[in-house]
């Protein structure tokens, strides 16, 4: 048999699942969240006027539903990029483990092309 | 269906091209809003909320769809990317069994089975290039509302009242622009899947040729 050592399983191979699981969840909780805001958003503009959406009380329902539609979107935003950053370093990781396995090819390669010339002699 | 699939594959270059358009047009349209901005905003507060109402919807409208024909052509741009990953997923694959074609039949080690990801690659593109497609014909419908909305002055927009019509459109815009834009996201991650599929699907074709190449010779030195 080669006495060539197949790749060592790098961390980036066992990493790069992970990460794409990660930003899978994250992108959906982020959608789910987003449907929750959108229920929000159709009561709050579409059961109110203007005049009674501007003149609510603090504690009020309607500024408790103001604050969720105006704080919500800050950190929905980046978190829903950071799933897609997730993704990506994920994908880069799986780029980074090729390199590795063209050069165990290339090993294997160096070692089966001498036996291939000294059959053909 | 997967050779059907492997030959649409090689247009990728296609996809890719007509991806990077829609973002060149989405880029001059974006432009050409700024333009209508700049002019609403020269105006004093009581001119552009009475009177420029015509660019303010256009403003409006454009900001509704715009984002979402951006994203299809990033969209596409990663569906030819994943098709191109399609392309050396078949070659490296023909490559293989052409290189095993050259032992005899009875000593030819079996050739490994594809991981189960790696037929469902392209479904995975198509169904994240079909959420950019309804992502912009929502986007549109929101784009004809807010047109309809803005083409009021913004006293009586602000006057609509309850269970009015105009009251109604708004809620309408509010709250589809809540789910839409997460909605355009969990595309791009559609689309992202794909591509480590692809990846995942190449990483086991290189392992597994290394190894096959290794079997070969074993046979071959065992002629």
């Amino acid at each position: 048999m080669l006495n060539v050592a197949p790749p060592k399983s790098s961390w980036q191979a066992k990493v790069f699942p992970v990460l794409t699981a990660i930003g899978w969840i994250l992108v959906m909780i982020s959608f789910v969240i987003g449907l929750s805001l959108s229920s929000t958003a159709s009561g709050y503009f579409g059961e109110n006027t203007k005049e009674s959406r501007d003149g609510a009380a603090v504690g009020d329902a309607l500024l408790g539903d103001l604050e969720t539609l105006t704080v919500t979107p800050r950190w929905l935003e980046p978190l829903t990029f950071l799933g897609v950053a997730s993704f990506m370093v994920g994908i880069a990781l799986a780029f980074s483990t090729i390199p590795n396995l063209l050069s165990n090819r290339g090993q294997v390669l160096n070692v089966c092309f001498p036996i291939l010339v000294k059959k053909g002699e | 269906m997967q050779q059907m699939i492997g030959k649409m594959a090689r247009m990728y270059s296609m996809f890719i091209l007509l991806g990077f358009m829609i973002v060149i047009i989405a880029f001059f349209v974006g432009y050409s809003n700024s333009q209508t901005a700049a002019t609403y905003f020269a105006e004093t507060k009581l001119v552009r909320e009475t009177t420029l109402m015509t660019e303010r919807a256009s403003m409006e409208s454009i900001g509704q769809w715009l984002p979402y024909f951006k994203f299809l052509g990033l969209g596409l741009i990663l569906g030819g990317i994943v098709m191109a990953l399609r392309v050396i997923i078949d070659n490296l694959k023909a490559a293989g069994e052409q290189v095993m074609s050259n032992l005899p039949t009875e000593k030819r080690p079996p050739m490994p089975k594809p991981p189960w990801f790696g037929p469902l690659m392209p479904m995975v593109m198509m169904v994240g290039l079909l959420i950019f497609i309804i992502a912009l014909v929502i986007g549109f419908q929101n784009a004809s509302v807010a047109s309809k909305v803005f083409s009021n002055s913004l006293p009586v927009i602000d006057e609509a009242a309850a269970g009015s019509t105009l009251l109604g459109q708004l809620e309408s815009i509010h709250s589809t622009s809540a789910w839409l834009i997460p909605f355009k996201f969990f595309g791009i991650a559609t689309e992202f899947l794909a591509i480590v599929m692809g990846l995942a699907t190449i990483i086991t074709i290189l392992t597994n040729q290394t190894e096959m190449i290794k079997k070969g010779i074993h046979v071959a030195r065992g002629n």
